[in-house]
């Protein structure tokens, strides 16, 4: 199978791949999906697992099915869905990656996905990339030692990166990096530098780095809107939406385990606020959505 | 460290949790008032901009989400010393140091009756 593809990487090797265990991760997922279609006799298009987290989406690619958790709940999602499947797929932070396959894996799959899953896709995305350059014997130029390079599951690999739940790589995990930074940091990379013009959502470091993206009237409203957050927040976020609004949200994790509360403000060029809310969030997703501003 | 009025009244209404004249609910519900007004213009004086820190707000932000924190009154000696930290570097090492000793299985167990608390 001939696949033409350009692929743009502004990384350098910094370390091997952490400990985490992606391919276990997806097969405790697949597991549970094949149950769940047993106990039903049907396809999980939604679902929530046995430890009340939820809920998540099947999505089927060929033979290949992927299990996707919603970070964000379903009333939440319109902001990205709407968007033209072009738009979502090529142009991330660092990384650019085209295949000349007109009906391409990455197509279909961002086209059914929510904005929630557009990191999961992150994930993959540059672990069929870093897979594709290894086959290609270009991987020299990146981490040929890493073992995610060389493991005989690969696309197991990249599948079980798809299938982290976003609860685990936002919050427990993506405090400090951003999705794609820390997809490259799984895979053994540190991303160095960063295009401004992301579409989709993206974890930020931090406040100063949320603000910086932004133009002045919007750093101004955003500057406002992060001040707010304490020193135990994270996930700091940017996300420019395509009807020209912008999104910035961040997360507070409780002590106490699974809750925790995201707020979130959209607002428009000129950094006017259209919409304030903040929501509950328990082991089972959404508790309480409070709007502030501009709410049903 | 320079006096802060927003200091001083968050501790009184702490000093109203103790002394049983407000319930954890009107706390949460106060400090929630507080920051869904624009909380810097009419509220928060203890900014300091280098560290990026207010104890008054990590304070506030405490106490809204006091019913996912599981927050109780026996908590409140802990915040008052947060609540006088002169840094953000002292306030994590104090808060981290008293919330590792808390047992949040055991505080779900003791908590599920009362309905202001979310311990499912």
């Amino acid at each position: 199978m001939k696949i033409g593809l350009t692929i743009r990487l502004s990384i350098k090797k910094t370390r091997r791949r952490t400990s985490l265990d992606f391919s276990q991760r997806h097969r405790e997922d697949r597991q549970l999906l094949t149950r769940l279609n047993d106990q039903d006799g049907k396809s999980c298009q939604d679902y929530t697992r046995d430890d009340g987290t939820g809920p998540y989406s099947e999505h089927t690619m060929g033979e290949i099915k992927v299990s996707l958790g919603a970070a964000l709940p379903r009333t939440e999602q319109f902001c990205l869905t709407d968007q033209p499947s072009s738009s979502t797929n090529t142009q991330y932070p660092s990384l650019e990656v085209r295949s000349s396959r007109g009906d391409s894996f990455f197509k279909k799959f961002n086209e059914s996905a929510y904005e929630a899953t557009y990191l999961m896709i992150n994930g993959a995305t540059v672990g069929l990339g870093g897979w594709l350059l290894d086959k290609l014997r270009l991987s020299n130029r990146v981490d040929k030692d890493s073992a995610f390079f060389k493991t005989g599951s690969t696309l197991d690999d990249i599948i079980g990166l798809a299938s982290l739940r976003p609860s685990s790589l936002l919050r427990n995990l993506g405090a400090n990096l951003s999705s794609i930074g820390l997809s490259l940091k799984r895979t053994g990379f540190d991303v160095v530098s960063w295009t401004r013009n992301v579409v989709s959502a993206t974890g930020l470091a931090s406040r100063a780095v949320a603000r910086s993206t932004l133009g002045e009237k919007q750093a101004t409203a955003a500057n406002r809107f992060f001040r707010g957050a304490t020193s135990k927040c994270s996930d700091y976020e940017v996300a420019k939406l395509s009807d020209g609004t912008t999104r910035l949200s961040y997360f507070a994790k409780a002590r106490n385990e699974g809750y925790g509360k995201h707020y979130v403000q959209i607002i428009d060029v000129d950094g006017n606020v259209l919409q304030d809310f903040k929501d509950t969030l328990g082991p089972r997703g959404l508790l309480e959505r409070k709007w502030l501003r501009g709410g049903p | 460290m320079k006096e802060s009025t927003a200091r001083r009244n968050i501790q009184q209404q702490l000093q109203k949790w103790q002394q049983g004249v407000v319930s954890v609910s009107e706390v949460k519900a106060w400090a929630e008032a507080l920051l869904e007004a624009d909380t810097f213009d009419t509220f928060i004086d203890d900014w300091t901009e280098n560290e990026e820190f207010s104890a008054a707000l990590e304070i506030l932000r405490m106490l809204e989400m006091a019913d996912i924190e599981l927050l109780i009154a026996g908590d409140i000696p802990l915040l008052e010393e947060l609540l006088v930290s002169p840094s953000l570097e002292s306030f994590s090492r104090t808060s981290t140091e008293y919330f590792a000793k808390v047992d949040y299985l055991e505080r779900r167990a003791a908590l599920k009756d009362f309905q202001f608390y979310l311990t499912d």
